[in-house]
């Protein structure tokens, strides 16, 4: 049993139920659209292959518990998941966002009030966990200038406001 | 050129292969159709959408080598079918500019075509996000990403490393996003170890500077630990003296106070208990009766007086003494 997945730029997908079933979005088209194919018009061909990928990898996971946000501070990423995310900035952000797409639950669920949200998905372990973990990651341990140069963010700060922040700062670590 | 009824056939056939092939579109082919004389023009808007059977990448079998779609002849063309749909997109607006098309035609084709609608749209919604931010003065991703994930990403960072991101740009520095960040900080170090809920978001917290509580928050718990680790005996006049107090009133902890059963509790101890565990600790280090006494009348009770309390500490501790 696989599932057709159309992307933003017409690239169909075959996937399998079982991958297919790990990403919410699709799980709940399926049930809805039948053989049809389902269309995916926020996501890009390259996106959506990253993320089946995920899916393909950990489809036999169990799916992780609930988690009412009460998170670890810690960033450990584990080895497959590491490799897996070691892409470039925008490719980044681009599964980032797919995969927050992608873990939507559609309205008709919250109204039915169906005990499925108990559970959270693997996209939502993509984009919540390790592609917030990256950037985080990729933040930690830098400098302000070092990460105007990594997000391309330019420092429009007056030079008296700056010296001024960065008085109160020392202040304020000093403590 | 096809005369009005062909068209509208023509029309009403894709109207019906569409919504037989698309899951969102809606309605049924009877609507009327209002043909201009320009058909050819209308007959280019509306390609009709190909059947979805071709060419599709098994992804069961792990490789993914996605072919792109057979392109049809009326857009052989172009390269890739996106780039086609981009053109066709922007082939419309002219036409309907100049009203060539009346509108419920152009109605039509965009319900015959809505599945490819919605794509083309939602890629250019999302490419024109785009530019909108990169167009502003800053070019930051991370204004992409919606709330809930940016804030999820802050909260990866400690402290010092907020700190350094509030310095980034005068938009970071006010960001509630990493403000939201420091209150959860604030939160998971002033309530250490309780399994208390994640604290609610409220217009009240968004108020506050919460990088400022926090360092102020860990300054002060920095300054009592300092004064609880330093063990002066002699510089703290109410440390000796509230043993003797202890002592006096035959509480069950005087046991300590001799300066042997410091381990012989169980695991857990009230407040008051590991207080007065510390006391004796420092009743143990510091010097005898008498040299306190000595010391205490060369001071003439001034030392006494200045105790935190404020108020009648000295005389307190000096009926201690007396008795």
């Amino acid at each position: 049993m696989s599932i057709t997945i159309v992307t933003s730029d017409n690239e169909q997908f075959c996937v399998e139920k079982l991958v297919a079933q790990r990403i919410a979005l699709i799980e709940d088209m399926v049930e809805n659209a039948g053989d049809r194919p389902i269309p995916l018009p926020n996501v890009t061909a390259s996106v959506l292959r990253k993320i089946l990928e995920y899916c393909e990898h950990h489809k036999n996971d169990p799916l992780p518990p609930y988690d009412d946000g009460s998170r670890s501070r810690t960033t450990h990423i584990s080895e497959w998941d590491q490799k897996f995310i070691t892409v470039d900035q925008e490719m980044l952000f681009e599964i980032i966002l797919a995969a927050n797409y992608l873990e939507m639950k559609p309205l008709l669920y919250v109204r039915l009030n169906v005990p499925r949200v108990q559970c959270l998905t693997a996209c939502n372990a993509v984009a919540g966990d390790i592609g917030c973990k990256t950037v985080a990651n990729m933040i930690k341990g830098k400098s302000p200038e070092e990460i105007r140069k990594l997000f391309n963010i330019v420092n429009n700060f007056t030079p008296e406001e700056e010296a001024q922040i960065r008085k109160e700062a020392e202040w304020a670590e000093d403590r | 050129m096809p005369t009005p009824s062909l068209l509208q056939d023509v029309l009403r056939q894709r109207l019906e292969a569409v919504e037989d092939a698309q899951i969102c579109a809606e309605g049924g082919p009877n609507a009327s159709i209002v043909v201009s004389d320009d058909g050819l023009d209308v007959r280019q808007v509306l390609t009709p959408p190909e059947s979805d059977e071709d060419d599709p990448i098994d992804f069961t079998s792990g490789v993914a080598t996605p072919v792109p779609r057979s392109i049809n002849i009326t857009r052989s063309s172009s390269p890739t079918r996106a780039s086609n749909q981009n053109h066709r997109v922007h082939k419309t607006s002219p036409l309907s500019r100049k009203s060539l098309i009346p509108d419920d035609v152009s109605s039509i084709s965009s319900r015959l075509s809505q599945a490819e609608w919605t794509t083309t749209n939602g890629e250019r919604v999302a490419r024109r996000g785009r530019d909108e931010a990169s167009t502003s003065s800053s070019r930051d991703p991370l204004r992409l990403l919606p709330d809930k994930i940016r804030l999820n990403i802050f909260c990866f960072l400690d402290s010092s490393d907020l700190a350094s991101c509030s310095l980034v740009s005068q938009r970071w520095k006010k960001s509630q996003t990493i403000n939201h960040a420091f209150y959860q900080i604030y939160r998971t170090e002033m309530y250490l170890g309780s399994d208390l809920p994640v604290g609610k978001w409220t217009r009240r917290e968004s108020k506050r500077d919460w990088r400022s509580e926090l360092m102020k928050a860990r300054r002060i718990r920095a300054k009592e630990a300092n004064n609880q680790t330093s063990t002066p005996g002699l510089s703290r006049p109410r440390t000796p003296a509230t043993p003797f107090h202890v002592h006096n009133l035959n509480l069950p902890t005087h046991v300590d106070y001799d300066g042997s059963g410091s381990g012989t509790r169980s695991g857990h101890m009230t407040p008051r208990e590991i207080q007065e565990e510390e006391w004796a600790r420092e009743a143990e280090a510091s010097p005898s009766k008498h040299e306190m006494r000595s010391f205490y009348k060369e001071y003439g009770g001034k030392r006494v007086r200045k105790s935190k309390t404020g108020m009648t500490g000295g005389m307190r501790d000096r009926t201690a003494w007396e008795e």
